[in-house]
């Protein structure tokens, strides 16, 4: 295909030129493609999204076994609960099912969703119901204790 | 520094690195190719070659996440393909384009031997694109056993246990490729370092021995019946740059393609972690070793050892035997009869494996 009219070197036709240009072009898309694939590869996650720190009460105003809601800046809302031995974790408490509100049992040790019967462990991780079918666990915030205050870690976009 | 400015970026560069670098591109840019390299069949070489560069890159990006620990390594490669972004993707292009590299080598091989290519002066060149395809299986061997799952962890201890039954070093060479009695720990770190480390250092050393005994001797020529040939006779040759560089680029464009492919239909998947307590019913190594497996079945730890054992150090110093079969009966042509009845009885019991392993 390229060495039709390039009988005098590369380049030395209008068709040769055209054909080197078309063959760099094409090569050129497909190394930028893999090029950003393999960015995004080595990436480390959350790379580019920023956290601001959101604060959501008082680590002693939350008694053990208790739980409440909290709502971030973009509207979702988020259960803190202290499940003993400071450990304070903030789901979201939308079923990841068909989007019921889940809160936690004290009693049963689990967060479960009265629809369906959906539950999850302390770590979010479904144990029963549709989500288990579906292993869908409840999304996660990360938290921080600064000087007995709470605060949550909220994605910014 | 004024003569410098003169000249330039180009005038800079070539001040400090004093090659003629033009010249030399030039030089191997117009290298005279035989025409009979317009030929898919006869460009087997650089497809494996190709093949041989998507593993380097793949592998590189791959090693950014695997951990090479018993209790890591599975669940680092399940890291990789189900949440890294596009890891499903350069692990399922190494997987296949492995295998490919696999099927180019052992038709290049093929093709040499058929022809006749390894012939006077080009003996050295086929001992060395031997360990070429030794080094090959070893990549492919070791690095199957990374990913560390059922049939990675058996598949290493069968082929210790074969190792530790070869006459003498057997059970020394066994032991030290697996770093104790047992596959453990210190086996996975050592695979882990041959596949990324010792392996890519011989080969590129093979590659570069490879490649330059090829470019002094001159690609061997052969005549079709329907090439061009000038008044004397010879054949039609064209230059490298750009005709044979065309041709590679469409052999790797098209390799890239294929491979992807065949990465979204089947990409590489993970089966049951290794568990050195239950051994799988079926264990089964990779489908280039399957002849082994099957000749193991035949005849025994032994004598299948030996037996391939020998029969590797004929392949190996093939064009020696072969040069002084020749020396004798010039018109001698054993090595393509023995070539058929080779492959014949290699697809024949690796079918019977691949069958036997299917039922």
């Amino acid at each position: 295909m390229v060495d039709d009219g390039n009988k005098g070197g590369a380049g030395s036709t209008r068709r040769g030129f055209l054909g080197w240009a078309a063959l760099v072009t094409g090569l050129g898309a497909c190394a930028a493609t893999g090029a950003g694939m393999i960015v995004r590869y080595l990436l480390p996650p959350g790379w580019g999204t920023r956290q601001q720190r959101l604060y959501v009460g008082q680590l002693s105003e939350l008694p053990v076994g208790s739980s409440r809601p909290f709502s971030t800046p973009s509207g979702q809302r988020y259960l803190l609960t202290n499940l003993g031995d400071d450990v304070v974790v903030a789901f979201n408490d939308t079923c990841p099912h068909l989007g019921c509100k889940v809160h936690w049992e004290q009693a049963n040790d689990r967060f479960f969703c009265p629809c369906h019967g959906g539950a999850f462990d302390k770590q979010g991780a479904p144990i029963a119901g549709p989500p288990k079918d579906e292993n869908t666990p409840l999304k996660q915030l990360a938290l921080e204790v600064d000087g007995g205050a709470l605060y949550a870690l909220v994605p910014i976009t | 520094m004024n003569e410098e400015r003169g000249q330039g970026l180009g005038g800079w560069f070539k001040a400090r690195v004093p090659l003629p670098a033009t010249e030399m591109l030039t030089e191997m840019g117009s290298e005279p190719v035989p025409g009979h390299l317009k030929r898919w069949w006869w460009c087997l070489g650089g497809t494996a070659a190709i093949l041989f560069v998507v593993q380097v890159v793949t592998g590189i990006l791959l090693s950014f996440y695997y951990v090479p620990d018993p209790d890591a390594a599975y669940e680092s490669v399940q890291h990789i393909t189900e949440e890294v972004p596009f890891g499903w993707y350069l692990r399922s292009l190494h997987k296949w384009s492995s295998n490919g590299m696999v099927v180019a080598v052992i038709l290049h091989v093929m093709r040499v031997f058929f022809t006749g290519a390894y012939r006077k002066p080009r003996e050295l060149n086929w001992v060395i694109g031997s360990f070429i395809l030794v080094t090959t299986m070893a990549f492919g061997f070791t690095g199957y056993s990374l990913v560390y799952e059922q049939l990675s962890y058996w598949g290493a201890t069968v082929a210790g246990n074969l190792t530790e039954a070869a006459p003498l070093v057997g059970p020394a060479l066994a032991n030290f490729m697996r770093g104790g009695e047992t596959v453990t720990a210190n086996t996975l770190t050592r695979f882990h370092m041959l596949h990324i480390g010792l392996l890519p250092t011989v080969m590129f050393g093979l590659l570069i021995a490879h490649f330059v005994l090829i470019r002094a001797h001159g690609v061997s020529e052969f005549h079709f019946r329907r090439d061009e040939r000038d008044s004397e006779g010879k054949g039609k040759t064209y230059p490298f740059f750009p005709d044979h560089f065309l041709t590679e680029v469409i052999i790797g464009v098209g390799l890239l393609i294929t491979v992807t492919c065949v990465s979204l239909i089947f990409p590489a998947g993970l089966e049951e972690k290794a568990n050195p307590l239950v051994t799988p019913e079926h264990i089964k190594p990779e489908w280039y070793f399957y002849w082994t497996f099957r000749w193991l079945k035949m005849v025994g730890l032994k004598m299948a050892v030996v037996t391939l054992g020998l029969a590797a150090s004929v392949f190996i110093f093939w064009p020696f035997i072969d040069g002084a079969i020749r020396r004798r009966r010039p018109d001698s042509e054993l090595s393509v009869g023995l070539g058929i009845v080779g492959v014949i009885i290699l697809t024949v019991m690796t079918v019977w494996e691949a069958w036997v392993l299917a039922h």
